[in-house]
C-alpha cells in the first residue's frame, strides 16, 4: 500500500514537473514573435528623425526612472507612444517612486543595470569611472536632432573627457513665485524681471505681517537646497568651487550666502529648520498663503496650479551683480552591459524628439533643453508667464557647479555645505563662521588641502 | 535497551534524538549564519578595503580607520550617540519602572490603564515621529502654547534649537517604547510571591522599605535586561533622528547610525561605513560586557 502510495507520488510529482516544462516552452514560443509587426504610425507623419529605423528594431528594453505618479503615467505614455512607431520593441518601465539612487546603485553591483536609466547631474561621474555608461558621441550623429538647437551648457554636464556619456532629458529654471494676492493686500508693486536683491530684500520685509511677537506671513522662503545657494552665490559671480576646492568664503560666494542668511536674520524669511521641524516644506507655506515670495524651480507648478486659490505669477530671481541659474537635471544615460544599444538610443531620440516632449512638458514639470521649443507654447504654457523661465536659458549653467560635481565628491561635499549652512540659518553660527568651517572641513577631508 | 543500537536504521536512540534537534535548529542555525553572522564577518572584512560598490574594491589596510579616528563628524556623531544612550537609558528605565510600580496595584481599570500605556509601542514609529514632529513645533506646537499660557515662557525651538534637539527626541523615545519596558517590569513585580509581601507587614515594613528591599532586589534580572537592550537599542539609533531632524541642524543630532547610513548610502563611501560598524560593534560589546560585570553582582535569580 505503502509502495503503491509512494509510486503514485513519483508519478505526480514527474508529470507535473513535465507539464510545467511543456508550458514553459509553450509560453517562451508565444513570447518569440516569428513574424514582424508593422508600425502602428507611419515614418511619414512625424518629424521624428528615428521613425523609419524604429520600425526595424526589435527586441525588449528597460527604462528606470523616479518621479511622481504623474510622472509615471506621462512616461508610460511617452512609451507607449514609441511602440507605435516600434512595434517589436517592447519597453519595460520601471518606475521607482523613491531612494532611487541606492536602487540604482544596488543594481549596479549587481550587473543588472537597466538599459536606459536616469541618474542625476552629480551622479554620472562615479557610473561613468566604473565604466557602465555607454558612450553617446556616435548616438549624437546618428541623431543630430538630439543637438539641434539645443542650449547652451546643457550638454556639458553629460560629457566627462570629451564623451557624452548623459544626456540632459530636460532642465528647469529657478525663478520667484509670487503670490499676487498678498502684494495686493499689503499694497506692494509686484516686482518685474528686472529687480535686484536690493529690491528683494525690502520687498521681503513690506509682505512680512507680523502680529505681536508671532510672523503671520513671510515675504519670503529660504530653501537650504543646492539649487538656492547655487543660484545666490552665482548671482554675485563667485567662484565657490575653485581649482578643486571649496571656496565659499570668498567674498563674492560670502556676498550671495549673505542674502540668504540676512532675510531669516531680519525675520523676512522662515529658518529652513523652523519650516522642516513642522514636518513641513517652504512651498506648502507658499500654498497655504504663509509666504509672499518663493524661490524655486518650474516642478512646483502643477501642484501650484491645482492647490494655490489665489492669483499667482513668476518672475527672475533678483539681480545681484549678474545672474546665473543653477543646472538641476535628472541625465539619461545608456547602459554599457545594455545588449540592445542600438534600440536604446533610439528610444532615447524619440523621448527628446518634439513629439515626445511634448507629451512631457505639458504637465509644466520641467523646460525643454531645445531653444525653438523654449518659445513655443505647447512646450512652455503658461500659468505663470513664461518670461521668467525664457530668459533664465541666457544664462544656464554655472562653471563651479560643474567643476564641483564632476569631483565625484558632490553628495558629500553637498552634505557639509548643508550641515554649515544649516547653523548659521539656525543661529548657531554667524554666516562669516560657517562658510570658514565649510571650506576647512571639504577641503581637509574631501579635497585633501 | 533504550541506547541499544536500531539495527535496521544503524542508529541508536539517543542518536536519533540527537538528530532530530539537529534537524529542529539547523534552518534557524543557518539563517543566522547566512543573515547575521555572515554580513558581520564580511562588513569587517570590507572594512579595509575602499568601496563606492560601482569599482572594485581596494585594499586599502586600517586607513579606513586612521581616517575614522581623525574625522570631526565621527567624533561629533560618537559624543552625540553617548549623550543619547546617557539621556535615553536612565529616563526609559526609571519611567518603565514607575508606570509598572502604579499598575502592579489592585486598581479599579488595570487593564485598561495598560493598554493605554502599550498602546505608543504598537503605534508605528514615523506616525509618533511626526506627532512629536507638530507638538515640539516651535511656533504652532502645543509644547510651546501650554509653556508661554502657564509660564509666559518664549517659544523654544526644540527641534531647532541644537541645545535642545536631542533632549528632545529622546523625550518621544521614552514616550514611545515606556509600554514595553513596563510590561517586562509589570510581569517581574506580579510574579513576586504575596507570602514576602505579608510577612514584611507583619514586621512592619514602610513601603519605602518595600520597594527598595523587596522589589527592586527581586525584579533585578528584569532591570538587567531592559537596562541591557536599552544600552544596545540606543547605540543604534537612527529611525527617529532620520525621520525628525535629519541629523540636524548642523550636525548637533547626527548619531554614528546616522553617519553610517549616510557614508553607505548617500555618499557610497561602503568601506569606510563598514570600519564604523566595526567600531560601533567593539564599543557596544565593550559596553555590554562592562554592564555584564556590574550587573550581575547585584542581580538574584531565585526569590
Amino acid at each position: 500500500m505503502r509502495k503503491n502510495f509512494k509510486k503514485s507520488l513519483s508519478l505526480l510529482m514527474a508529470t507535473t514537473l513535465a507539464a510545467t516544462m511543456l508550458i514553459g516552452c509553450g509560453s517562451s514560443d508565444k513570447e518569440e514573435k516569428t513574424e514582424k509587426s508593422d508600425p502602428e504610425v507611419s515614418a511619414e507623419d512625424t518629424n521624428w528623425e528615428g521613425a523609419s529605423k524604429a520600425a526595424d528594431l526589435s527586441g525588449k528594453l528597460t527604462y528606470m526612472h523616479s518621479g511622481d505618479d504623474y510622472e509615471r503615467e506621462m512616461y508610460a505614455n511617452v512609451f507607449d507612444s514609441y511602440m507605435k512607431y516600434a512595434p517589436n520593441v517592447e519597453v519595460e518601465q520601471m518606475y521607482v517612486p523613491s531612494d532611487y539612487a541606492t536602487k540604482l546603485q544596488t543594481l549596479a553591483t549587481a550587473g543588472n543595470l537597466p538599459d536606459l536609466f536616469w541618474t542625476s547631474e552629480a551622479g554620472v561621474k562615479a557610473y561613468y569611472e566604473a565604466g557602465m555608461l555607454s558612450n553617446m558621441n556616435d548616438v549624437l550623429e546618428e541623431y543630430p536632432q538630439l543637438t539641434e538647437d539645443i542650449i547652451d551648457g546643457v550638454m556639458e554636464f553629460g560629457n566627462i573627457d570629451g564623451n557624452q556619456v548623459a544626456f540632459p532629458k530636460d532642465w528647469t529654471s529657478y525663478v520667484m513665485y509670487l503670490n499676487l494676492d498678498l502684494f495686493k493686500e499689503a499694497g506692494v508693486e509686484a516686482p518685474t524681471n528686472d529687480w535686484t536683491v536690493e529690491d528683494y530684500k525690502k520687498i521681503a520685509a513690506e509682505l512680512t505681517q507680523k502680529s505681536g511677537d508671532r510672523i503671520d506671513v513671510y515675504g519670503t522662503a529660504v530653501n537650504n537646497y543646492r539649487a538656492d545657494w547655487i543660484n545666490w552665490m552665482g548671482n554675485y559671480d563667485a567662484e565657490w568651487f575653485k581649482d578643486g576646492q571649496s571656496n565659499l568664503s570668498s567674498p563674492e560666494a560670502l556676498e550671495g550666502l549673505s542674502v540668504m542668511y540676512d532675510l531669516i536674520q531680519d525675520g523676512s524669511a522662515p529658518s529652513p529648520g523652523t519650516v522642516s521641524a513642522t514636518g513641513d516644506s517652504e512651498d506648502r507655506l507658499f500654498v497655504i498663503g504663509k509666504v509672499a515670495m518663493y524661490p524655486s524651480g518650474r516642478w512646483v507648478i502643477p501642484s501650484f496650479r491645482t492647490e494655490c486659490d489665489f492669483e499667482w505669477d513668476a518672475v527672475e530671481m533678483p539681480k545681484g551683480t549678474t545672474r546665473t541659474c543653477p543646472f538641476i537635471c535628472s541625465m539619461v544615460c545608456i547602459a554599457e552591459t545594455s545588449e540592445n544599444k542600438e534600440a536604446a538610443a533610439n528610444l532615447l531620440s524619440y523621448q527628446m524628439s518634439d513629439e515626445g516632449l511634448a507629451q512631457v512638458m505639458e504637465s509644466a514639470l520641467s523646460l525643454p533643453v531645445y531653444s525653438d521649443l523654449m518659445a513655443d507654447d505647447k512646450y512652455v504654457n503658461t500659468p505663470p508667464s513664461k518670461d521668467a523661465f525664457i530668459n533664465s536659458a541666457a544664462y544656464l549653467g554655472n562653471a563651479p557647479q560643474i567643476e564641483a560635481c564632476l569631483t565625484g565628491q558632490w553628495s558629500e561635499y553637498n552634505s557639509i555645505i548643508n550641515a554649515g549652512l544649516s547653523d548659521a540659518f539656525e543661529g548657531v553660527t554667524t554666516i562669516d563662521e560657517a562658510v570658514k568651517k565649510i571650506d576647512e572641513q571639504a577641503n581637509t577631508t574631501l579635497f585633501n588641502k | 535497551m533504550k541506547n541499544k543500537k536500531n539495527s535496521r536504521q544503524g542508529l541508536t536512540l539517543k542518536q536519533k534524538e540527537a538528530l532530530t534537534g539537529y534537524i529542529f535548529i539547523a534552518l534557524p542555525l543557518v539563517s543566522l549564519i547566512i543573515m547575521m553572522y555572515y554580513p558581520i564577518i564580511r562588513s569587517f572584512f570590507i572594512s579595509f578595503f575602499d568601496w563606492n560598490l560601482l569599482q572594485e574594491p581596494t585594499f586599502i589596510g586600517v586607513e579606513n580607520y586612521k581616517t575614522l579616528f581623525n574625522d570631526e563628524v565621527f567624533r561629533t556623531s560618537l559624543a552625540n550617540t553617548i549623550k543619547w544612550v546617557l539621556i535615553y537609558v536612565p529616563m526609559s528605565v526609571i519611567s518603565s519602572f514607575l508606570l509598572a510600580l502604579l499598575l502592579d496595584r489592585k486598581l479599579k481599570g488595570a487593564g485598561f490603564f495598560r493598554t493605554l500605556y502599550y498602546l505608543p509601542v504598537v503605534c508605528p514609529i514615523v506616525v509618533v515621529a511626526l506627532l512629536f514632529v507638530w507638538i515640539y513645533n516651535t511656533d504652532y506646537g502645543i509644547l510651546n502654547f501650554i509653556l508661554k499660557k502657564l509660564f509666559d515662557i518664549d517659544p523654544v525651538g526644540w527641534l531647532t534649537d541644537s541645545r535642545f534637539s536631542l533632549f528632545s527626541i529622546a523625550v518621544m523615545s521614552v514616550w514611545k517604547w515606556a509600554g514595553y519596558n513596563m510590561l517586562i517590569f509589570l510581569s517581574a513585580l506580579q510574579g513576586i510571591d504575596e507570602n514576602l509581601y505579608e510577612a514584611a507587614a507583619i514586621d512592619g515594613i514602610t513601603p519605602w522599605t518595600k520597594l527598595t528591599k523587596i522589589k527592586i532586589p527581586l525584579v533585578m534580572p528584569s532591570i538587567y535586561f531592559v537596562m541591557l537592550t536599552a544600552v544596545i537599542d540606543a547605540f543604534q539609533m537612527f529611525t527617529e533622528i532620520f525621520i525628525m531632524t535629519k541629523g540636524g541642524p548642523g550636525y548637533s543630532t547626527y548619531t554614528v547610525s546616522y553617519y553610517l547610513w549616510s557614508n553607505a548610502f548617500e555618499y557610497s563611501k561602503m568601506g569606510y561605513a563598514c570600519a564604523m560598524a566595526a567600531v560601533m560593534f567593539v564599543i557596544i560589546l565593550a559596553v555590554t560586557l562592562i554592564q555584564n560585570k556590574i550587573m550581575n553582582k547585584k542581580v538574584q535569580y531565585d526569590a
